[in-house]
């Protein structure tokens, strides 16, 4: 097996101002379901087509952003060297013992220079309801909402990220698949532990610790259609799109939860492979890098943030 | 109440705010872009404004914002903020935001949308 040390983004920790209004749109809406909620108040979610019991935790705070991003590893022993590694590098490692989040085994967790907390863990209860195994139907029941997929990657803004880079790349064994490099400097990095074009993104940004959209994959542009068409029923925030990014491919849309959080739905995006080698996007086409279509970024894509 | 009240901004412009509208709404579709839309959630912080006279309430905002202090001082999110009288109402920044520039040579880069707020509800 070609895969292996960090497999996937397992799960986000979103902080929502409003619990009810976040449910309503992460499981009415993108069409994630419920797992639980729990006597502290978070709430757990999953996509249908995940085998693991969660990938979404919602928890009501003051203010909005992320907690935390959290990465599935292939094994205990991975867990530990990657432990072993983080700190080599530098980094404070922390542990969080098995059971901080229900189904969840225990995390190994770091600050990273961007001012993101990021963990790592190997072990995770399976869900109830996983996809089917022996003689399998598409689904148990028909993807509702959005009908998300999988939560699939987040684009995280904060400042050094070329520190944040060579922690990925050297301790991690993510590979660098797209950056954007202006004359003053790198400003973004697309990367990827496995198949996909990118399973975590980071653009550089005064704030550390700053969430700019958390995406969920959607099966095809019909599907992104069908997106936008519930986004305008219901009345959820659109930031941008139906659009594609020339970054990654993805056919994609940017819109907001009731909190402010930026969410994406997209589908699409290239397949990657290790020995492909790295595409770069300067200053003077950075707009149609991010909104193909568009040609341009709009002012909103560099300054909000949670 | 049933029509709403007038927001009136400080710098010049007006519009009316519909019963259970925000002001940012309100203004958007007026297409009055005089302060930032970002995400219409009381999360980013972008659509500050101080309300200078009038009567209103303000949905949940994300405290790394707007503290109680700032609220105390008449400064509120315009994606939660609802008139309930007229309002007149200034922005109150962040200051636009620096988007992409070629620092190097002090001039936006190409392909960047540089100038004008972006009607969503256009
Ligand atoms: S637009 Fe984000 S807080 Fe109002
Ligand atoms: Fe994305």
């Amino acid at each position: 097996m070609a895969m292996t040390g960090v497999l996937r983004p397992g799960f986000a920790q979103l902080r929502v101002l409003d619990m009810d209004a976040a449910v309503r749109h992460y499981v009415d809406y993108i069409g994630l379901s419920l797992v639980s909620r729990e006597a502290d108040g978070r709430v757990y979610l999953k996509a249908w087509d995940e085998f693991d019991r969660h990938s979404v935790v919602l928890r009501e705070a003051d203010h909005a952003g992320i907690d935390v991003m959290a990465f599935k590893v292939d094994s205990d022993a991975s867990l530990a060297d990657f432990a072993r590694r983080s700190e080599a590098f530098g980094l404070t490692v922390d542990h969080v013992g098995e059971g901080e989040q229900p189904g969840l085994g225990r995390r190994v967790g770091v600050t990273i220079p961007s001012g993101h907390r990021i963990e790592l863990y190997a072990d995770i209860a399976a869900a109830e309801t996983a996809p089917g195994t022996h003689n399998p139907y598409l689904w148990h029941e028909a993807p509702h909402g959005m009908g998300a997929i999988r939560m699939d990657h987040g684009l995280l803004y904060g400042p050094n990220i070329e520190q944040v880079l060579a922690y990925f790349t050297e301790v991690l064994d993510f590979r660098l698949t797209e950056k954007v490099d202006l004359p003053d400097g790198l400003l973004g990095i697309w990367m990827s532990c496995s198949n996909k074009a990118h399973d975590i993104a980071f653009v550089k940004h005064p704030e550390p610790g700053k969430l700019h959209h958390l995406a969920f994959f959607l099966e095809d542009w019909n599907a992104v259609g069908h997106a936008a068409d519930l986004m305008i029923r219901h009345d959820v925030a659109i930031d941008i799109g139906p659009t594609r990014h020339g970054i990654t491919r993805g056919q994609t849309i940017y819109f907001f939860d009731p909190s402010g959080n930026r969410n994406e739905v997209f589908a699409g995006g290239y397949q990657f492979y290790p020995d492909q080698p790295v595409r770069t996007w300067d200053h003077t086409e950075i707009g149609r890098g991010i909104f193909y279509y568009e040609r341009a970024l709009n002012d909103r894509f560099l300054s909000v943030v949670t | 109440m049933g029509m709403g009240h007038l927001v009136r901004i400080e710098d010049g412009g007006d519009c009316l705010c519909a019963p259970g509208e925000s002001v940012l709404a309100a203004l958007g579709r007026a297409g009055l872009c005089v302060i930032a839309v970002g995400c219409r959630g009381g999360g980013c912080g972008v659509c500050r404004v101080r309300v200078l006279e009038g009567r209103y309430r303000t949905g949940r905002v994300s405290r790394a914002h707007l503290n109680a202090d700032d609220e105390e001082a008449g400064f509120s999110l315009a994606c939660r903020l609802y008139p309930e009288s007229d309002l007149t109402i200034k922005a109150a920044g962040p200051p636009a935001p620096d988007v992409v520039t070629n620092k190097a040579a002090g001039k936006p880069a190409a392909g960047t949308k540089q100038s004008g707020r972006i009607n969503p509800w256009q």
